[in-house]
């Protein structure tokens, strides 16, 4: 098949729509597919993969919390249309299709069969409520929707209108099983134990507050405890503000690379994602657990979803799952700890770390887990919807 | 001078309601081009999921007692005899399928392994190609629905599409149902 992904973010800026394109693009290119990826940026950046067409400049807009790429214009039209002439696609695939955008621009050009990823499950994106009529009129073009998460789908069911069918992000699962660990790591156990976090640390619904206030109650008893930290932030205002009790058992990577990220979880006996809220998939999550790395997550539907499988909720939305009132939750693939509770995250970390068959036997649970997100299977499933929008569609 | 200026504006006017009418024309003929489309589709892997329970169907004696296999054969067929996307008893029938299908989770190790993995897998595509032609009628009807196009009439004598409403949740595999843990059918 002949396929053309839009991707709407710079392609050099790290992000979760970057790599979600890029994994889908590498594994539909390994499936022997022909793949090219559209994205905005600079044409003569060495940077880019061999698959991917750079769209042009850009003019940076604060959208939804994050900024998109203002790509509207002759150039970005003259590129867009050249791009879909010389693909010839038999079927696009645009991501994150929200105004104004490069994939928003390719739906407007487009004539071929179009498929389009919804990614975010935010409800405050104003531009959909702003420009309602404007926006389904350009919608309408579309013969299929994905969304990523049932609460993207959710997302678009009250607010787009119509439907999506709900593939998950994807996980190079084999990547991240095989990752070599940070020299120096895994540390002897009896040292206390290895603790990882990635995030934004000084974002407060990443819960890093949550997080130390455990690890305080945590380094009392144990105190060779480590934690290692990686991703974007005030590094040094993060180490001047650190309890005193803390000063040697943080370590701060900095922002890391994908293959330094699988070093790190495969370093750590257990990883801590104590986001407060607004996750609406949770794709670390499946990263530890394909690098079979138990984890102590927040009572959050988007982590219980991941963790727990067997437990389904009514409610799409994942909503109707029962929450431990205080305290933690043993469940298949890892431990939940009430939300924002650090007591509890620390009991739950305690118990973890001090029993060694249970963390193996979180890691076996967690790779039965991660198996349907590999992005073999995933890409399977996105390929059959390209093949029923390119059965729905009819070519004007 | 007044007059000249009343007569640009009202040339204006209708300049731009002349291009909104076309617009509007031309995006109800994509619709409802795209929801003929997603009809044929949609009646495609119906025809497809019907075939495949015939096939398992057939192929399960005498793994399965004579009068379920009688059963599951007469469903099939009923619902491969219905060609017409018309037909009243279309949803009815097809739900029928549907249930056949989801019976047969209990005795799923029983069964020929590649003609369940050909049921599930036309299952799962009754499942897209349906929500995919939903959303091109819930497309087409939204539009059809403004003011503006209602009151100038630019449907034409083209009827309203309907939905087309089965129960596909129960899917007949053991990873959980698509919407809460899209597992691929294994």
């Amino acid at each position: 098949m002949r396929i053309g992904i839009v991707c709407p973010y710079l392609w050099d800026i790290p992000g979760g729509v970057q790599a979600h394109v890029r994994d889908l693009a590498e594994t539909l290119i390994g499936l022997g597919h022909q793949v090219s990826v559209l994205a905005p940026g600079e044409e003569d950046s060495p940077s880019l993969p061999g698959y991917v067409v750079a769209a042009g400049r850009t003019v940076p807009i604060p959208y939804n919390g994050s900024v998109a790429r203002l790509q509207f214009g002759l150039v970005s039209a003259t590129r867009v249309r050249r791009w879909l002439r010389q693909g010839d696609f038999d079927v696009v695939h645009v991501h994150e299709p929200a105004p104004p955008s490069l994939s928003l621009l390719t739906v407007l050009l487009a004539d071929v069969p179009l498929v389009a990823t919804f990614h975010a499950a935010s409800t405050r994106s104003r531009f959909l409520t702003m420009f309602d009529s404007a926006v389904q009129a350009v919608l309408e073009r579309l013969s299929g929707r994905i969304a990523v998460s049932p609460s993207a789908r959710k997302m678009i069911v009250e607010h787009l209108g119509g439907d999506a069918v709900v593939i998950p992000n994807g996980v190079s699962v084999a990547a991240y099983a095989g990752a070599e660990p940070l020299p120096g790591y895994p540390r002897d156990p009896a040292l206390g134990g290895t603790i990882g976090f990635i995030g934004r640390y000084d974002e407060s619904r990443k819960g890093m507050a949550v997080l130390l206030g455990a690890m305080t109650e945590l380094v009392a008893s144990r105190p060779g405890v480590r934690l290692l930290v990686a991703g974007r932030g005030q590094q040094q205002d993060f180490l001047d503000k650190l309890p005193e009790s803390l000063a040697g058992s943080v370590v701060m990577l900095g922002m890391v690379s994908e293959r330094d990220k699988a070093s790190l979880l495969r370093s750590v006996d257990v990883y801590v994602a104590p986001n407060t809220g607004g996750e609406s998939f949770g794709i670390i999550l499946l990263e530890a657990l394909a690098a079979r790395t138990p984890i102590v997550a927040s009572d959050l539907p988007a982590f219980r979803r991941v963790l727990d499988p067997t437990d389904r909720p009514s409610t799409e939305d994942g909503s109707g799952a029962a929450r431990p009132r205080a305290g933690w939750q043993q469940v298949r693939a890892g431990l939940i700890f009430h939300n924002k509770d650090s007591s509890a995250l620390a009991e739950a970390l305690e118990r973890v770390l001090a029993d060694r068959p249970l963390r193996e036997q979180l890691a076996a649970a967690g790779a039965e887990v991660v198996r349907p997100y590999d992005w073999q299977l995933v890409a399977a499933q996105i390929v059959r919807v390209y093949e029923i929008a390119i059965a729905a569609t009819v070519r004007i | 001078m007044l007059s000249a200026g009343w007569l640009i504006a009202a040339v204006c006017v209708a300049v731009l309601l002349t291009l909104w009418i076309t617009l509007t024309l031309t995006r109800l003929d994509r619709l409802h081009a795209r929801v003929d489309a997603a009809q044929s589709a949609l009646d495609a892997q119906l025809v497809r999921r019907a075939a495949a329970l015939l096939q398992l169907a057939e192929r399960s004696d005498p793994r399965l007692p004579v009068e379920r296999i009688i059963d599951l054969t007469s469903t099939a067929r009923a619902a491969l005899a219905l060609r017409q996307w018309q037909d009243p008893e279309r949803q009815a029938v097809e739900n029928q399928v549907g249930r056949a299908i989801a019976g047969l989770q209990a005795d799923r190790a029983r069964l020929p392994a590649d003609a369940v993995t050909e049921l599930v897998e036309s299952a799962t595509r009754v499942m897209i190609a349906r929500r995919f032609f939903n959303d091109a009628v819930h497309d087409t009807r939204t539009l059809r629905a403004r003011r503006m196009p209602r009151l100038l009439h630019l449907a034409g004598h083209r009827e309203l599409p309907s939905f087309f409403d089965i129960d596909d949740t129960s899917t007949f595999a053991d990873s959980p149902p698509p919407d809460q843990h899209p597992g691929p059918p294994a």
